[in-house]
């Protein structure tokens, strides 16, 4: 067995794990696109809604478009990463099975609401499940602002459910500004 | 003295490479040796040793046109990581 005595151990160990915490895990990127991602899809939604305009209602269709453009950009952005990162953080793979729980949760009951007659639901659902993947992940990899900013996220998804769609729109655009975009300008900020 | 301590893990390099992967999904040899500041034959030695006590699994692959060596700790290294630092608090009376 090697000469290494209690001290030294401790001591390694402390290091090595103060080490691996200063890997970068990159989810600033993701916050911020899919932010603005989302806050343009219901603030273009509110528009439609609340604007007489027939051009502007006609488009309403198209909005969708955003999502494919998100995805695009994800994908470029991950491949980047994958060639450029030598260690992944733990929170890497937090952010990852959250949000990719958090859109397949919403796409169903996307889906669900779309054969059913509870559209009015969705928006508040939306909210509160955003909120509660960027709660959750902050607890986990100990973002303060996060948490603070899914409860937002949370408490704006309960108000949506006195409103009508519309108005559900707009908070919901208000809700990607609180809970992604802006915790996303601070972990860029704070190079996390 | 240190009997109860598991061997494999009572070693300078060894337990700087175990520790650095309790705290990370994965990382590639490069950067293992970036931050244990080691030689890469000793790194690969060391990594043989963890890997065929089953602590650290090794996935060989490509990035791009590069030839690339990934390092991830099992649920066994964790486990026997967990157990190392709990002798050595008890050393430590903490």
């Amino acid at each position: 067995m090697e000469n290494l005595d209690v001290k030294q151990s401790i001591k390694t160990i402390e290091q090595a794990v103060q080490e691996a915490r200063r890997v970068p895990h990159g989810a600033y990127y993701y916050f911020i696109l899919w932010g603005i991602i989302l806050f343009l899809y219901y603030i273009l939604n509110y528009f439609a809604l609340t604007n007489s305009d027939p051009a502007l209602s006609g488009l309403q269709g198209w909005f969708w478009v955003v999502f494919p453009i998100g995805g695009f950009l994800s994908s470029r952005r991950s491949k980047q990463d994958d060639l450029k990162e030598t260690a992944k953080s733990i929170a890497d793979k937090v952010y990852l099975f959250a949000f990719s729980g958090f859109a397949f949760a919403y796409i169903t009951i996307y889906l669900a609401a779309e054969f059913g007659s509870f559209n009015y639901i969705v928006i508040p659902i939306f909210c509160s499940l955003l909120g509660l993947t960027v709660f959750v992940t902050g607890g986990i990899v100990n973002e303060r602002f996060s948490i603070i900013m899914g409860i937002v996220g949370m408490l704006i998804g309960a108000y949506c459910l006195k409103l009508e769609v519309s108005q559900q729109c707009f908070l919901a655009s208000l809700a990607c500004l609180f809970t992604c975009i802006v915790p996303g300008v601070k972990m860029k900020i704070q190079r996390v | 003295m240190f009997k109860d301590l598991d061997p494999i893990l009572h070693s300078q390099l060894r337990l700087s490479i175990v520790s650095l992967l309790v705290g990370l999904d994965e990382a590639e040899f490069l950067y293992l040796r970036e931050k244990t500041n080691t030689s890469a034959g000793n790194l690969s030695l060391q990594l043989d040793k963890l890997q065929k006590a089953g602590y650290v699994s090794i996935k060989k692959g490509f990035k791009g046109k590069y030839p690339v060596t990934t390092c991830k700790l099992t649920s066994k290294g964790l486990k026997a990581f967990e157990r190392y630092v709990t002798t050595i608090k008890s050393y430590i009376h903490l």
